[in-house]
């Protein structure tokens, strides 16, 4: 049986009157993609900033690695330091996760010196493989982030979020801003990628397709709950909740 | 005498005291009076009473003439007195409806209650060179004098309700702030820190250099903000300040200040939503008769509070970090010293980064 | 009151050392937490002197309220005693607390500095203040105080190290000429004030109180003697300070000074920095830098 190497329990998040996330419990497990779907509004992406720490939670808790204090509870700066050594985040648009003052290579250089990497041509060496795997041309890695395309950029966020080997993934939506073609190259790459390194990843999408094609499970969210859960397949065939089915008879 | 004279440093200084000295006495005119500067400069004076922020017209007045007129400098002496000052008292919240008002005026209502009182103002003139200055006669003085003080009346000034009260009662305006505690944040003795609460904003304001802030204001009125200002009421007047009685019960009087006060309206009003929309409320008040300061500092007052800033003139930092002329232009003529020590570090730099690069292209 | 009786009150004497004693108290209460926490910039409330913002205010708020009837005072401007700004300087703190002031480093007390450490080592008993015009190191890669306090806060010093990446990727080193940050403690990214790279070395470790005060940015800083302080750098890109190979000052002939290049009629010529220690080695050629 694997391991969860994260837990969460009634995680809530309330804004003024609106509760975007209600009580949500959940574990991922080693290794696996757990993706969750739902419709702008459900409170997917404030979930996934709760865990990355971008977002501060009204209540509940959550467990890296059988750590027993809840990560929630750390304080500023051993949440950084968490981020910085044991996460990746890949935020829906480039803009979001990236600093466009920099070239490329320092935007994921700067992932793995947050992590106090401190020999340059250790780092240089690692961008190299970082920008092979993510399929880059090494000729981009000393150029302005901005002269680089939407696609390439979206590179640039995963290769950063993978720079430390983290032990949880986060892919908040990462292709939804990418033309179609695009995109379905990209999910061809973060399939390949996790399937060689297996990595535990979160993948939060709106879009059913997507998470088909990533996820063996799926967490199914509405209006800040889970009301279904289960393995892809399952749920593809056999939708329980109407929303569910909504969602299924949309792609099919 | 060199720039940075290896030695005689000391001498060097003495004499460029002394030539200061000779530029300012160097004409055949008799020495201007510090009481001439306090009655005739009495913009001036209060302009560097505010900046100094030590209301003390005789000393701005003899600042000013030892700075030869440049209102920086002025202030900046004055300042610097004010440092060397214990601090004694905090004088308790004035009430601003206390004033005695020498001008008074709306630009949102034509009527208002108590009537708008133009008072000492250029606003309606022409400016025109008046040649006739340039040798006013103290008997023609003495005749307009005599002339305009007869038949004023002695009758005690009239009420002057607060024209932003009266958008109050009506709803249309969010309600004051909260009374401010006692003592005020003070940031002659406490470095400010963000975000700032309103009291140490509004300090900064009102010592802040009145160009400077005119500047930044002047951007926000001219498009690069959202608040669109109605000036709600400005008055310009004598406020008396109180301290708490030092042992005993109460409060004591102990002077009064001439202060000029703006309400700015901004009529891009907010609200919750399902809540009636309001007018907001930017607040200025300055030593001495200021008007453009008091303005400027109700604007600023204003876009600082915006609720998701975007123009540099409703960035906190941007705006009290650089609005005091005593930091900006000490910092700015800094630049005058020696700074040959990091100039090598720096050619030092160029030169090996220069090597490395013509070492690569052969 | 009549104006002549203002006026003659005016003219009335200053607190011994300009400052008031209640504000001499505060800031000495702002560096010892200073001490406590090697490298944190301590807020504190800076009073206007009558020196001008970014002219060393910061430098002599500090000295003014450390200073002592008995003290002996050295002020330097770019290692010299002679040069204007630190003749200005000198003349206020003397004549408003009347010490006896020397060029001489090892009899100074306290040693007010701009842009220099002086060459010849200090001693436990002695304090050495810094002036500042920039306390914030991080101020290069992010211009917002509360962003660049909460990077501390939260030693999230990654901005800083991709700057110095982004430097070596374009220049093949690291291009920061002077005021070069440093590491105190494992902890704290400091700014070390305008010194030359040469001086950075002299901070670590060291065994004299050094104290930074910047006047107008109204922060006060300190290293503790014997406190660890390292430069920024790589593995396998070093720190590196000026380089005067094959250079010596004229008037000495040292060859182990920080040396400044003067543009003569025919050419360039170089003198030490420091002019007091200069003197000493004229005398005396064989005066050591060092204590040990």
């Amino acid at each position: 049986m694997k391991e969860p190497i994260l837990k969460v329990e009634g995680l809530t998040k309330i804004y003024d009157s609106t509760i975007a996330v209600n009580s949500i419990s959940f574990a991922l497990y080693q290794g696996e993609i757990l993706g969750i779907v739902g419709e702008s509004g459900s409170g997917k992406s404030t979930l996934l900033g709760c865990l990355y720490f971008d977002i501060t939670p009204t209540s509940g808790k959550a467990y890296l690695n059988k750590e027993n204090r809840s990560i929630f509870e750390l304080n500023s700066q051993e949440k950084r330091k968490l981020r910085n050594f044991n996460m990746g985040m890949v935020y829906q648009t480039p803009h979001l996760g990236l600093n466009f003052d920099i070239t490329s290579g320092g935007n994921v250089a700067e992932k793995l010196l947050m992590a106090n990497w401190r020999n340059y041509s250790d780092i240089r060496k690692r961008l190299t493989t970082l920008f092979e795997r993510m399929e880059l041309s090494l000729d981009r890695m000393d150029v302005p982030l901005s002269t680089l395309s939407g696609g390439m950029q979206q590179r640039i966020q995963i290769a950063k979020a993978l720079a430390n080997n983290p032990e949880v993934l986060f892919l908040d939506e990462p292709t939804s801003g990418l033309d179609l073609s695009v995109q379905a190259r990209l999910l061809d790459l973060i399939k390949k990628i996790q399937q060689e390194l297996k990595i535990s990843t979160i993948l939060v999408s709106h879009d059913l397709k997507v998470v088909r094609l990533l996820a063996e499970r799926v967490l199914v969210m509405k209006e800040g709950r889970i009301v279904e859960a289960g393995l892809t397949d399952q749920i593809l065939e056999d939708p329980q909740h109407p929303y569910t089915q909504l969602l299924v008879n949309s792609i099919l | 005498m060199g720039y940075v004279a290896v030695r005689g440093g000391l001498e060097a200084i003495e004499n460029a005291e002394r030539l200061v000295k000779y530029f300012r006495v160097k004409g055949d005119s008799r020495p201007i009076e510090v009481k001439q500067i306090c009655e005739q400069f009495r913009l001036a004076v209060d302009q560097v009473m505010a900046e100094g922020s030590l209301y003390a017209p005789l000393y701005a007045a003899t600042a000013l003439k030892q700075a030869e007129g440049d209102t920086i400098e002025a202030s900046f002496i004055l300042r610097a007195l004010g440092a060397s000052l214990p601090r004694n008292h905090y004088a308790v919240v004035a009430d601003t409806r206390e004033m005695e008002i020498i001008r008074r005026i709306s630009a949102a209502f034509k009527d208002i209650p108590g009537g708008q009182i133009l008072g000492p103002t250029r606003d309606y003139t022409q400016r025109l060179l008046d040649f006739s200055l340039m040798d006013e006669e103290a008997s023609e003085i003495q005749k307009f004098k005599d002339e305009f003080l007869t038949g004023l009346s002695d009758d005690d000034p009239p009420d002057f309700p607060k024209i932003v009260e009266i958008l109050r009662q009506e709803g249309l305006l969010e309600e004051p702030p909260p009374k401010p505690v006692e003592p005020p944040v003070d940031i002659t003795r406490e470095a400010l820190k963000f975000p700032a609460p309103r009291s140490a904003r509004l300090q900064v304001l009102a010592r802040g250099e009145r160009g400077g802030m005119l500047a930044i204001a002047y951007s926000s009125m001219r498009g690069y903000g959202n608040i669109h200002p109605a000036l709600g009421e400005l008055r310009v007047g004598y406020l008396p300040l109180r301290i708490r009685h030092p042992w005993g019960e109460g409060t004591v009087y102990v002077g009064r200040v001439q202060v000029t006060e703006a309400e700015v309206i901004s009529v891009h009003f907010t609200g919750e939503k399902e809540q009636a929309p309001k007018f907001t409320l930017g607040y200025g008040l300055c030593f001495g008769h200021n008007e453009i300061k008091a303005i400027s500092m109700a604007v600023l007052d204003r876009t600082l509070r915006s609720v998701q800033p975007q123009a540099p003139a409703e960035d906190e930092e941007f705006v009290l970090y650089h609005i005091d002329g005593i930091e900006s232009s000490g910092f700015a003529s800094h630049w005058k010293l020696p700074h040959y020590v990091t100039f090598q570090s720096d050619l030092d730099r160029i030169r090996e980064a220069r090597k490395r690069k013509a070492g690569k292209d052969d | 009151m009549a104006i002549e009786k203002l006026l003659s009150k005016a003219r009335r004497g200053y607190n011994f050392a300009f400052l008031d004693e209640k504000t001499k108290r505060e800031i000495r209460r702002k560096t010892l937490k200073a001490v406590a926490i090697p490298g944190y910039q301590v807020p504190f409330a800076s009073r206007e002197l009558p020196i001008a913002r970014g002219w060393g205010t910061g430098g002599l708020q500090l000295t003014m309220s450390l200073i002592g009837p008995q003290d002996t005072l050295k002020v330097i401007d770019q290692g010299e005693d002679d040069v204007v700004n630190a003749v200005n300087l000198r003349t206020l703190i003397v004549k408003t607390t009347g010490v006896k002031t020397t060029a001489d480093t090892a009899r100074a007390t306290i040693v007010q500095t701009r842009h220099r450490i002086p060459e010849e080592g200090m001693r436990e008993d002695q304090i050495l203040v810094f002036q500042v015009p920039y306390p914030e190191p991080l101020r290069i890669v992010e211009p917002k105080e509360r962003e660049t306090r909460r990077m501390h806060a939260e030693i999230d010093y990654a901005k800083m190290w991709v700057f110095l990446y982004e430097n070596i990727v374009k220049w093949e080193e690291i291009t920061i000429g002077s005021r070069y940050p440093v590491m105190v403690e494992g902890r704290y990214i400091m700014d070390p004030s305008p010194i030359p790279r040469y001086d950075v070395p002299k901070l670590n470790n060291a065994r004299t109180l050094y104290l930074f005060g910047a006047g107008r940015e109204k922060r006060i800083y300190a290293i503790p003697p014997f406190t660890e302080v390292k430069p920024l750098e790589f593995e396998d890109h070093k720190f590196r300070v000026e380089d005067f190979k094959g250079k010596s000052c004229q008037l000495c002939k040292s060859t182990d000074t920080f040396l400044n290049e003067l543009i003569t009629g025919d050419g360039r010529i170089f003198r030490c920095s420091d002019t007091s220690f200069c003197e000493k080695r004229r005398n005396n050629p064989d005066t050591p830098k060092h204590l040990r």
